[in-house]
């Protein structure tokens, strides 16, 4: 829990700050030039459903914060670079991802400022609040209410639907759209990236009568494994790609209210899947985790069905499947994934 | 002060440690009996013997058994690492944190990740001890210097200042790097379970070794609690009990925390809570530590199992959670125990 004694001040210069922001505005109101012609202005005001109630965005916005996963790469994909994202930094991704990347420069656009955190995992509202956004979109993240309700202060802000950090990428597309006002092309992406999925699945008929978990490397002195649950994109994208989901892992699905649930090493045989699909800090990792016997005798790692991404452009793409990652990725997941199961 | 002649309390002593290793044995077998996986006690047995590679002979022989033995060697070097330091420093509060042990330990298991990338448990194990070796003997060297020579408040203090100072630098290194430092997450909790038995038997012969020497000298510590110059006047070899002290307590918490990671709060409790049943007599304060300790240990770690059956509560948030209401019902009970 954040201490009041230490919010409030950042608070007050948080609202200072914004009164100031909007007696420059007022004084300098030179009307935005309407550079997105398509955008018909029946568009606005839109009224988004998250967790934490409805927010309304009344014009189309041009400043736009990302926060958490998947928003920025469909923000881009329509168009949009937004002035604010999440840092991916992880292992072999340096602070952008790659597709984010190509794309942004395909738009001969400048890279986005990355949000920083505290050590403790705040966000800098100072930071959100200097990069002036209309509208702070997370709709695959984890804020919580405090910090929508702070981050609101700052902008119209949309939040994650039902499980923190646990979103389907479909509909992440879709709020995106809705946000930026650009439904319908949100809605095409959409189609083109399952075009290219149900291309994959139509390819593998083998992948519709394999059962699947996904989860992430085990490390010593852990006493369980983690899997994600049904709600997790991981999963969503495995099952678009015709892969049913472990018995075990749909009834865990069913009460969790995470995005992740542990199974005991004791008991993984519970776990009865054909394929294992998990990401892993490095190779090493990977090793130290086949070399414990209760995981080494489960039965997809036992019969060496198993695909662990060791490489973090693979592990976001896979994480946070967008409109962008999943053609990026794609064709080099899947062959994985069809040698996996192969005998 | 109870007033009991010595022969009658050495009979209560002995009685009691008969009750503790009783205890011990049983939290011993409800150990290898309870755990994440339903199975009946029959099953549990033939795991335990039939060696056919069922899953129930590696559920016992690769998750209990091994958690069972590492409580059974982490437990008392925790416990009689504490009491050493309590009576070295003459504070019946002091914890083996307290001599930069854990801090030193912590801080080479972040320069083995951060800095040579090592993040096997095998690897790390050997830096954790060697950083438990080397702040000891560092903070020794510093509270030894200066014209008083050494004594118990200038060590506290270089064991303080110390520990503050890598605890500094080491949460630094983990912030630029978090991913590496995904793979030791579980060590920097500190927990028996899902850790293989190669490392414990690495670091068995260090924890007896501190166990042994501890032993040795639980008679000259009893002479040196009158005061060093008492102590020296009754013959006491104070100087030579000292590095002897310190050579076993950097051997057990250095083992014990390579082994399983930091786990606070056993090293400090449980001897003094041994002491209010035991007296000052540091001959039955060190055995008592030993064994309570590992039923702590044990206890914490099956109840962590019973409460949250699949990720399990780690024993080092257990150990506190059952051991400090015990505490302050002792506490409670009597008025707190000096040395």
């Amino acid at each position: 829990m954040r201490s009041t004694a230490l919010s409030r001040p950042v608070r007050i210069a948080a609202i200072l700050a914004a009164a100031a922001l909007a007696l420059t505005a007022c004084a300098t109101s030179t009307p935005a030039p309407v550079e997105s012609g398509n955008v018909p202005d029946s568009a606005f005001p839109v009224t988004l459903e998250h967790i934490y109630g409805e927010t309304t965005i009344s014009e189309k916005p041009e400043r736009v914060v990302t926060i958490g996963w998947n928003a920025q790469d469909v923000a881009v994909a329509l168009g949009v670079v937004p002035v604010g994202i999440s840092d991916f930094t992880w292992g072999t991704v340096d602070k952008y991802l790659p597709w984010f990347v190509d794309e942004v420069e395909a738009l001969d656009a400048e890279l986005p400022e990355i949000l920083t955190t505290s050590d403790a995992g705040e966000y800098d509202y100072e930071q959100i609040l200097s990069l002036e956004p209309d509208v702070i979109l997370a709709p695959h993240s984890g804020v919580t209410e405090e910090e929508y309700a702070r981050l609101t202060e700052i902008a119209p802000t949309v939040a994650y639907d039902k499980v923190a950090w646990g979103a389907d990428w479909q509909d992440v597309t879709r709020t995106v759209g809705a946000a930026l006002g650009q439904a319908d092309e949100a809605e095409a992406l959409l189609s083109e990236t399952n075009a290219l999925i149900d291309a994959q699945a139509a390819a593998h008929p083998e992948f519709a009568d394999k059962t699947f978990a996904y989860g992430w490397a085990w490390v010593e002195g852990d006493p369980a494994l983690g899997f994600y649950m049904q709600s997790d994109a991981r999963e969503i994208l495995l099952e678009q790609l015709g892969f049913q989901p472990s018995a075990k892992i749909a009834e865990l699905s069913k009460t969790s209210t995470e995005f992740y649930e542990y199974v005991s090493l004791e008991e993984l045989d519970s776990v009865d899947a054909d394929l294992y699909v998990g990401w892993s800090n490095s190779q090493e990792e990977y090793d130290a985790m086949l070399a414990n016997p209760l995981v080494a005798s489960w039965g997809p790692i036992a019969d060496d069905n198993a695909y662990m991404m060791t490489t973090q452009e693979l592990g976001w793409a896979s994480s946070q499947p967008s409109v962008l990652s999943i053609p990026y990725s794609l064709d080099l997941i899947v062959p994985e994934l069809a040698a996996a199961i192969a005998d | 002060m109870r007033t009991r002649t010595p022969a009658a309390r050495n009979a209560l002593n002995a009685a009691g440690m008969l009750v503790l290793l009783a205890a011990l044995l049983g939290i011993c077998v409800l150990s290898v009996l309870v755990g994440a996986r339903d199975m009946a006690a029959s099953d549990v047995i033939k795991g335990l013997f039939v060696f056919d590679g069922s899953t129930e002979h590696l559920v016992v022989w690769e998750s209990r058994v091994p958690r069972t033995l590492i409580g059974l060697f982490v437990g008392p070097a925790l416990g009689v690492c504490g009491a050493l330091i309590q009576a070295f420093t003459r504070n019946p509060l002091a914890d083996p944190g307290i001599l930069g042990v854990n801090a030193g330990a912590s801080f080479a298991v972040t320069i083995a990740v951060g800095l040579f990338g090592i993040t096997s448990a095998s690897g790390y194990v050997w830096f954790a001890f060697a950083g438990a070796l080397i702040v000891t003997v560092a903070v020794y060297v510093l509270g030894a210097t200066g014209r008083s020579g050494i004594t118990p408040e200038k060590l506290t203090l270089a064991g303080v200042a110390i520990s503050a100072v890598l605890g500094g630098v080491a949460s630094a290194i983990t912030l630029k790097n978090r991913e590496a430092f995904d793979s030791v997450r579980f060590w920097a909790v500190g927990s028996l379970a899902g850790r293989s038995l190669e490392t414990l038997w690495a670091i068995v012969p260090f924890i007896v070794v501190g166990l042994v020497l501890a032993i040795a000298i639980s008679r000259s510590l009893n002479v040196i609690a009158l005061g060093d110059d008492l102590g020296r006047s009754l013959g006491a070899r104070v100087d030579v009990t000292r590095v002897l002290t310190i050579a076993s307590v950097t051997l057990l918490a250095g083992g014990a925390t390579a082994v399983a990671g930091p786990i606070a709060f056993v090293g400090l409790m449980v001897p003094h809570a041994v002491r209010w049943f035991t007296g000052p007599d540091q001959r039955w304060i060190i055995p008592y530590s030993m064994v309570a300790a590992a039923i702590l240990l044990l206890v914490s770690d099956v109840v962590g199992r019973i409460l949250l059956p699949s990720a399990e509560l780690r024993v080092g948030i257990m150990t506190a959670v059952i051991g400090a209401p015990i505490l302050i019902l002792l506490a409670r009970r009597r008025m707190a125990h000096g040395l």
